[in-house]
């Protein structure tokens, strides 16, 4: 077909039916991560992607073997710095492009989530597993924060530490960030789960200082 | 006599898509004020109500510079259940990244729904908030998208749930309520206009439709007798299908908002250097939050399904918190009304004015003010102040992005377009002269 007849058969099909033929050319993106996300200079994180398009990775700052990739794939690039990898997906008629930001060893990061509460154990309680998607295996502990507005146990493996409101400790310290973290605050006399999640805002969190190496 | 008897012009401009903490949070920022009549943002390190969670990881708020955004932000029913993240019955509103990440696949460190803007980026929405008042919970009637709230905001009823392309059900629409009453009333556009999109196609085409370009000239020359008693002002909706001599002033993202401030520096300017302004209310909110954070939960207010309407699960809360912003001789300035409002507290307002009883819109609206829905006249305050605050000079750059033409790809890109079409098809001379784009629609 003649590229001069393109444009009018575009436009002919457009006036009948345009989201049927718009969406035929359209660039989509199902699947983007860069992991870990908190990284060691050094490390190899894992680009994985999926896309309808003719797909770019590219990063800033950038790193070694971007370019075009086939629409879906996995691929690991080594990171020394902060590294932002996009994912570029081109169509006839869009174009689609996002991101995924791997931090190399920050200071600190605050983990945590919405907690439950049991009437029974007269606790909140929250477990936080971070894996190979959160953080680097070299990644090492060097402080943690309680930014809680009440004591908790924070547990990981075989190391376990009461720290108090907005207080600190060194339990913790030179353990792997990566594992399983559980967080216990316990009821205050004659507190209901609903007061206690209240003043809580539903959420435990902490917060994890990082160091690289040994 | 009360404030109410004393306004004889009710100006109402909805914009689309943002928060209140997107957009005012930052005026309880020490750094800006601290105010504590507001409840924005304030010790956002620390606090656990800005926390929000994506893969164990917590996100906290972060001052955003005004701009395109890479992506539209997830807001129809469905991601803003994920934004709400309900815990037993409580929404703990951490959600917001979770459904920012599952729509766009973008995971990064300061991901955009968790922006606040600051006084450079939103500059007449703050000389607003200094000068009028803010409506801190104001929120959106629906948590859904634009088009449930938009029918909530004209008619009381939540006739569909989502954003489709189709022209909408509805009953008891504004423009009609006013008409049966008597009360002048005028809409003006920027380019294309959302109403169409009620199929009410002669109402549009009637003459009540002006361009926006009309205003200040409007407001110059109508003699007393008619001077409009209502009038509702619409932007330039990004996804017009067409702009002709607008760009898409909104606030939609990914679009930036400083167009749209220049749009309300326009209203106001217009507005307040008229001596009619001593008997003027200007109330300005937004559509719906746009996917933005807010940390207010939203109010429990339970609706049943209406006779008509195109989906069958209830609403049991309103929406998120939505900027609101009202200005007149009857509001005392950099004050803050803390009463819960929605888009239908400007109904009751209209019902007060016009019938003499708040409650005399529809039932549906009463089914709300039972939940404890407020109107819009209890801002007002008795006592006229005489002075008239100078809109801030225009030294605010706005980032405007030139952009390619793109398909229709939205539900509302779509609708807006099928609503063109109908239009055209209804009566094509009469709707060319009433909003020239459409010209363009003809092939």
């Amino acid at each position: 077909m003649s590229t001069r007849l393109l444009p009018r058969l575009f436009r002919a099909l457009r006036s009948v039916a345009p989201a049927v033929v718009l969406c035929a050319g359209c660039a989509s993106i199902e699947a983007f991560s860069a992991n870990p996300r908190t990284a060691c200079a050094g490390d190899a994180v894992t680009v994985t992607w999926a896309a309808v398009g003719d797909v770019t990775i590219g990063s800033e700052p950038a790193v070694s073997d971007l370019g075009p990739k086939a629409s879906a794939g996995s691929q690991q690039f080594i990171v020394e710095r902060d590294t932002r990898f996009t994912l570029k997906a081109s169509r006839l008629f869009s174009c689609k492009r996002t991101e995924a930001d791997v931090v190399v060893a920050p200071p600190a990061r605050e983990y945590g989530g919405v907690a439950a509460c049991s009437s029974a154990e007269r606790a909140i309680a929250l477990t936080v597993p971070l894996g190979d998607r959160q953080v680097s295996s070299a990644l090492k502990v060097s402080s943690v924060t309680n930014g809680n507005r009440r004591p908790v146990v924070l547990t990981k493996g075989g190391v376990r530490a009461t720290i108090p409101a907005g207080g600190r400790s060194a339990a913790f310290d030179r353990e792997p960030v990566a594992g399983t973290w559980t967080l216990r605050a316990v009821l205050a006399p004659g507190e209901s789960c609903d007061d206690a999640l209240r003043a809580v805002a539903n959420r435990l969190t902490f917060r994890v200082g990082f160091g690289c190496g040994e | 006599m009360a404030a109410l008897d004393q306004i004889k012009t009710i100006v109402v401009v909805i914009m689309e898509n943002r928060s209140f903490d997107h957009v005012l949070g930052y005026l309880s920022l020490p750094r800006y004020g601290g105010r504590t009549d507001v409840d924005g943002l304030i010790n956002l390190d620390t606090d656990p109500r800005f926390a929000n969670e994506y893969d164990q990881q917590i996100y906290r708020p972060f001052p955003m510079a005004d701009g395109p955004l890479l992506h539209d932000l997830p807001h129809g029913r469905r991601e803003i259940a994920v934004q709400l993240a309900v815990s037993g019955e409580t929404p703990t509103m951490s959600g917001f990244v979770r459904a920012y990440v599952d729509a766009s696949h973008s995971i990064v460190e300061q991901p955009p729904p968790l922006g606040y803007l600051t006084p450079d980026s939103v500059f007449m929405s703050d000389f607003l908030a200094r000068n009028y008042l803010v409506c801190d919970h104001w929120f959106a009637p629906l948590p859904a998208d634009t088009h449930p709230n938009r029918v909530m905001a004209f008619t009381g009823t939540a006739t569909v749930d989502d954003t489709q392309s189709r022209i909408i059900p509805h009953r008891n629409l504004v423009f009609d309520w006013l008409t049966r009453r008597g009360v002048r009333w005028r809409a003006y556009h920027c380019g294309f206009s959302f109403f169409p999109l009620f199929g009410e196609f002669d109402q549009i085409l009637g003459g009540n439709f002006h361009s926006m370009r009309q205003l200040a000239s409007d407001i110059a020359s109508d003699d007393d007798d008619e001077v409009p008693q209502v009038i509702f002002i619409e932007p330039e909706y990004g996804d017009s299908p067409v702009h002709f001599g607008f760009a898409p002033n909104d606030n939609h993202p990914p679009d930036p908002i400083g167009p749209g401030e220049h749009f309300l520096r326009d209203i106001y300017v217009a507005l307040s250097s008229s001596p009619r302004w001593a008997q003027t209310m200007l109330v300005v909110i937004h559509d719906e939050h746009g996917g933005f954070f807010d940390h207010v939960a939203p109010l429990p207010v339970k609706i049943p399904v209406p006779v008509g309407a195109l989906y069958q699960e209830p609403f049991v809360t309103t929406g998120v918190r939505v900027p609101a912003l009202i200005a007149s001789p009857f509001v005392r300035g950099g004050t803050c009304y803390r009463g819960n409002l929605d888009h239908t507290s400007l109904l009751q307002l209209l019902a007060e004015k016009f019938a003499g009883d708040r409650r005399a819109y529809s039932d549906d609206v009463n089914r709300r003010i039972d939940q404890g829905i407020e109107s819009a006249s209890s801002v007002l305050s008795p006592q006229a102040r005489r002075d008239v605050p100078t809109a801030p000079a225009t030294g605010v750059s706005v980032t405007q992005v030139l952009r390619s033409t793109k398909p229709v790809i939205n539900e509302n890109q779509k609708a807006l377009l099928l609503a063109g079409q109908k239009l055209l098809a209804h009566d094509r001379l009469r709707a060319i002269r009433q909003f020239p784009e459409l010209v363009h629609l003809q092939s």
